[in-house]
Formats: C-alpha cells, sequence, structure tokens
C-alpha cells in the first residue's frame, strides 16, 4: 500500500520509477496524479464509501473531472457513472443504487470504475478476485487483459496461483518482503513458482 | 442476475415512493403536526404574528449553528464547545463595542474571524492529531467558558449600540409600502411579495428540473407527489408570510438565516466540498485512499463551526443587548439535538441540511408552545429528551426494517 502515498506504513524505503523517471508517491493526490491507481483489497474498508450510491463512488478519486469551480456537473457525472456501469456490466437497478446492496462482484467493478476515472497509466490491483463468485471473476478478468490491451500498465497481486498463471505476461514471485525470482509466461507454472519460494527458503 | 441489468427504469407510484422517501417528508410532516398540535393546545398563539416573530427570533441561532454542526456530524465528528464559543465572542463583542467603542462594521467581520481561530484551535487537534473531537471539544467548552469568565470580569457588559442591535432585533423596512392594498391589516407588503416572488421560483425551478430529468431519463418523482408537496409548501410559506407582514415583516435574522441555508444546501449537495465530506464520514480510509486530504477538511469543517457559533454569539448578545458569562450555556446540546432529529447519523456520512433545519425548528416551536403553556422548563427538557429518542429511534427502527 505504500507505493500509494506514505498513509500507510512508517518507513518508507525504495522508489517508485515511471518511464524511467521518478515519480513523487509522496501522498495518494500525487500519486493518482502520477497515473497511479491502486484498488484495494479489502473493499469494503478501503476501496467503497458503501453508504454511497454507485454513482458517488464512482467519481470520488476525480471529483474535479466532473466539477467546475467546485461546483458538480449533475448531468456530467451522471454521464460518466452510466457509462462505467454499462462498460463494466455492473448490477444493479440504477446508478444511484448504495454500494453496500451490491454483490461482491459489483462492488468491485464500482471500485475499478472508481479507479478507471482517474485514467491511471499504471493499475495496482490487490486481489482483485477475492470473496466474488466466478461468474463475476470471469468478467474481471476480461476487464483486465481489455485494459491491458489498450495499454495500460498492470500490477496484479494475488495469492491464487491459477490466476497469476492465467492473466500474467511476467510474474514476480515474493517470500518473506523480497523478490526471489521473475518468470516469463512461458517459464511459469505451478512447480516453477513453488520451487523459486522453496529454493529461497532454504537459504535462511 | 443478468435480468436485472435490462430491468427498465420505471417512474415508482406514490406509495412506493412516499416508503422510500418516508424519512424526509416525515420531518416535514412531524413538524407541521407538532405545529398544528401546539396551536391547538396553546388556543392559536402559536400561529400569531408576534410569536411567529418570536419564534425565528428565538430560534435563527440554533438554526445557524445546526448548519456547521451538521458538516461536523457528517464528518464524523461532534462540537460540544459552541455554547462556549456563542458566550465568548458575544463577550469580545461587547467589550469591542461597548468598551472600546469600535465601530460595528468592524467588529463584526472580526469577531468572524476570532471565531474561525477557535474553531481552527480545536480542529487542529481533531485533524492533525487524532484526538477524538468529544474530547476536544469538551475542554473547548470548558476553556472558552472560562475565557468568558474572564473577559467579561464576571460581569456582564451591555447596552449596545442601537445599529448592532438591529442585527438580531431588527426588521426589514417595507420598501414597498406605497403598493400596499391593505394597509389597515398588512404593516409590511415588501416582506408578502418576497414570499410570493419565491414561492412562484420555487415551483419554477421544481418543473424546470423536471423537465431536464426527462430529457436525461433520470427518475423523477410522481407529479402527483410533486404536485401535492409544492401546494403544501406553498400554502404553509404564504400563510406565514401573509402572518408576519401583518406584524413587522421579515426580521433581519431570519434574511440571514434563509441565505445561509441555502448556500449550505447548496454547498451539502452540489459541491465537491461536500460531496468529499460526505464521503470521508461515510468511510474515511476509502476517501482518503481516493485522493481526498481528509485532514484538511475535518480541520475546515470546524472552523466553519466556529465561525457560525461566533455569528450566533453575536446574534444572542445584541438581542439580549447584554453580553454575559452565562449565554449559551447548554446550546450545543440544542444543536446537535436538533441534527439528530434531523436524520443525521452519529456514525457519519448521512445527514441533510434540510433535516438539520427542521430538527432545529421543531425543537424551536415544542420550546415556544410548551413556554406558552405556562409549562416548567424541567417538564420541557424531558418532552425534548424523549422527542429526540423517539427521532433516532424511528430511524434505526427503519434501517433495521428496509
Amino acid at each position: 500500500m505504500s507505493v500509494f502515498g506514505k498513509s500507510w506504513g512508517h518507513k518508507i524505503t525504495g522508489e517508485v520509477h515511471m518511464h524511467g523517471k521518478l515519480v513523487d508517491v509522496s501522498t495518494i493526490p500525487r500519486a493518482i496524479d502520477a497515473g497511479l491507481a491502486y484498488v484495494t483489497e479489502d473493499r469494503k474498508q478501503l476501496g467503497l464509501v458503501l453508504n454511497n450510491n454507485i454513482m458517488h463512488n464512482t467519481t470520488l478519486a476525480n471529483l474535479n473531472a466532473v466539477a467546475s469551480s467546485g461546483v458538480i456537473n449533475d448531468h456530467m457525472e451522471r454521464k460518466v457513472a452510466t457509462d462505467y456501469r454499462s462498460k463494466l456490466r455492473i448490477r444493479s437497478h440504477s446508478i444511484y443504487q448504495e454500494a453496500v446492496n451490491l454483490s461482491g462482484g459489483n462492488q468491485q467493478k464500482v471500485v475499478l470504475s472508481k479507479w478507471l476515472f482517474t485514467t491511471p497509466e499504471v493499475l495496482i490491483l490487490d486481489e482483485p478476485t477475492r470473496g466474488i463468485d466466478v461468474g463475476a471473476k470471469y468478467e474481471i478478468y476480461t476487464i483486465i487483459n481489455q485494459l491491458a490491451a489498450e495499454g495500460k500498465g498492470i500490477l496484479m497481486i494475488s495469492s491464487e496461483m491459477p490466476e497469476l498463471l492465467g492473466t500474467c505476461d511476467r510474474i514476480y514471485v515474493m517470500n518473506e518482503g523480497r523478490i526471489v525470482a521473475e518468470l516469463s509466461k512461458a517459464e511459469a507454472s505451478q512447480e516453477s513458482i513453488m520451487r523459486a519460494i522453496m529454493r529461497s527458503g532454504e537459504k535462511h | 442476475m443478468v435480468a436485472e441489468t435490462s430491468a427498465p427504469k420505471t417512474t415508482p407510484s406514490v406509495g412506493e415512493y412516499l416508503k422510500n422517501n418516508i424519512r424526509e417528508y416525515g420531518l416535514l410532516v412531524a413538524l407541521v403536526v407538532i405545529m398544528l398540535f401546539f396551536q391547538y393546545l396553546t388556543d392559536g398563539v402559536l400561529f400569531r404574528p408576534v410569536n411567529l416573530t418570536n419564534l425565528i427570533l428565538q430560534n435563527s441561532f440554533i438554526v445557524i449553528m445546526a448548519l456547521g454542526m451538521l458538516l461536523i456530524i457528517v464528518a464524523g465528528h461532534i462540537d460540544l464547545s459552541v455554547g462556549s464559543i456563542v458566550a465568548f465572542t458575544g463577550g469580545l463583542s461587547a467589550i469591542m463595542l461597548v468598551k472600546w467603542g469600535i465601530h460595528y462594521s468592524i467588529v463584526v467581520p472580526l469577531c468572524l474571524i476570532l471565531g474561525g481561530l477557535v474553531g481552527a484551535a480545536q480542529g487542529y487537534w481533531v485533524a492533525y492529531q487524532k484526538i477524538p473531537a468529544f474530547i476536544v471539544t469538551l475542554a473547548g467548552m470548558l476553556v472558552f467558558r472560562g475565557l468568558t469568565y474572564v473577559i467579561l470580569q464576571n460581569r456582564p457588559i451591555g447596552p449596545f449600540p442601537k445599529d448592532f442591535q438591529s442585527l438580531s432585533t431588527g426588521f426589514v423596512p417595507d420598501f414597498l409600502y406605497f403598493l400596499n392594498p391593505l394597509p389597515g391589516t398588512i404593516t409590511n407588503f415588501f416582506s408578502l411579495v418576497v414570499v410570493v416572488a419565491l414561492v412562484a421560483l420555487a415551483i419554477y425551478y421544481g418543473l424546470r428540473d423536471r423537465r431536464t430529468n426527462e430529457k436525461h431519463g433520470t427518475e423523477n418523482e410522481p407529479f402527483a407527489f410533486f404536485a401535492g408537496q409544492m401546494a403544501i409548501i406553498a400554502g404553509v410559506a404564504i400563510f406565514l408570510g401573509f402572518q408576519l407582514s401583518t406584524y413587522k415583516g421579515f426580521p433581519n435574522v431570519l434574511i440571514v438565516m434563509a441565505l445561509l441555508i441555502a448556500l449550505y444546501t447548496f454547498v451539502t449537495t452540489r459541491s465537491t466540498i461536500g460531496r468529499r465530506i460526505y464521503a470521508m464520514g461515510g468511510n474515511e480510509k476509502a476517501a482518503k485512499l481516493s485522493g481526498i486530504n481528509t485532514e484538511r477538511l475535518t480541520f475546515y469543517t470546524f472552523v466553519n463551526m466556529g465561525v457560525l457559533a461566533a455569528l450566533a454569539g453575536m446574534i444572542i448578545a445584541a438581542r439580549l443587548n447584554s453580553a454575559t458569562p452565562k449565554a449559551g450555556v447548554g446550546f450545543e446540546l440544542d444543536v446537535i439535538a436538533a441534527c439528530f432529529i434531523g436524520g443525521a447519523s452519529a456514525s457519519g456520512g448521512v445527514g441533510k441540511i434540510t433535516g438539520a433545519v427542521i430538527g432545529a425548528l421543531i425543537m424551536g416551536v415544542m420550546n415556544n408552545g410548551m413556554s406558552i403553556m405556562g409549562l416548567g422548563i424541567d417538564y420541557q427538557q424531558l418532552v425534548k429528551g424523549l422527542v429526540l429518542l423517539a427521532a433516532v429511534f424511528f430511524d434505526v427502527y427503519n434501517k433495521n426494517k428496509g
């Protein structure tokens, strides 16, 4: 989480580079401006304002884009929310449905909408399919593939190996806070990943 | 699951609509019922022009403070210090006006700024040091009450210059007296004209909103409902306006209050700041991770509260024509109660300006009605306490059921 503003974690080590340039991620608004978006693992605690509706959640991270000098343009906001609702196929009565009444998969899509509306270059997805039914999982993978095809960088964090093997072009294996292996899509398999983890364990 | 997406947008029937919005209209209905109830119990005294005017003068400052308090409660905090800030700024204004003889055009803005500083001093601890607002403002309540005794040296100061008093006891003059068709009954024709004009504007904008909504394919409330609601509001507004116009017209504070209500309604419903405050109150962590500077926002809600409390403090001082160290004792409770009766949630993120205003009016009408009936302060508190509990219970019950 500390890639994205330093509000989480106290000791900050390391830097974020994009296109070979150092990116200022000292605060969350700066990280967003730099084109980073972080879809958090815990969507209920960290992703959504549950008692707000889909529309309000969708535009929250980029409110200024639907407002001029601090005044929200209702029609523009409605249009943005309606667009994302149909694009990501969020199942709801309307964009005015409260996020709390949505299923896990649809909640996740609302969080995705929110971050897509910030037009990020790099999208960090932290366990994007946790607690979601199979159908919605498939839809989320489709969305991820679409985004990648559109040229967005996607960094996916997951503890579900089949998911990683199915979606990623490159996999970094981490163990106890360190990167222990880098595998290309061709090299990556359940065995090779497990082997990398075991090997790193032996060294200690 | 799939069927839901393709479900057509249907306009809800009147009954359904009522059920979904029972909280908002329920509150308005409750206010009207309480008014009629006391109108009956007081043998018609409540709606007399003089009493209506009094009602406004007695409650304007509660309404004004409820606007700021609502933002604080929506943000997920509380402010117990407003009663003390009222006394403190009232005292400061008295010293400057009466003892130092400074003109009110300097004193009023200066006191508003000082109120803002008091709010900032408290907001700093809440926002940046993460001390619960309950504790910070409890401390503030004691500190500023104490400071008020210090600066006033435990004595009331007064009387104020006439022009300052008119802030709170003055009336808007009758600019249109020469057009008055009924000089015998109507003593301030201007106020009646303003009320009718406002009602006409409200209907015009209501209809226009409906038309744009239709154009953009958004749901409207059922027309019967819209019409009924408009008719009731228009009827009540014109009746009250007429009553006021047969006495002295609009009190100055009514204008101040109305402008502030309009401003804060706009801020909470249409501005990005308002939206961010609601998001922060609903889920602070998510709001923060969405790039909202929650610390600064919290800080400003307290500054804002301080400014409004300072305004209320001056209105009260001007009304009593003296600044006393005991001014505003217990006001924080009335203001907070108004917000909760108005449907604000103690856990933050929920609440409306209109709700807080109606909540404050309900409290005010009950105070006024019970005073006219000659009920003692003891029973008044008992009744107000029970009404608060009932209103919040109604909320909780509705939420669990829905």
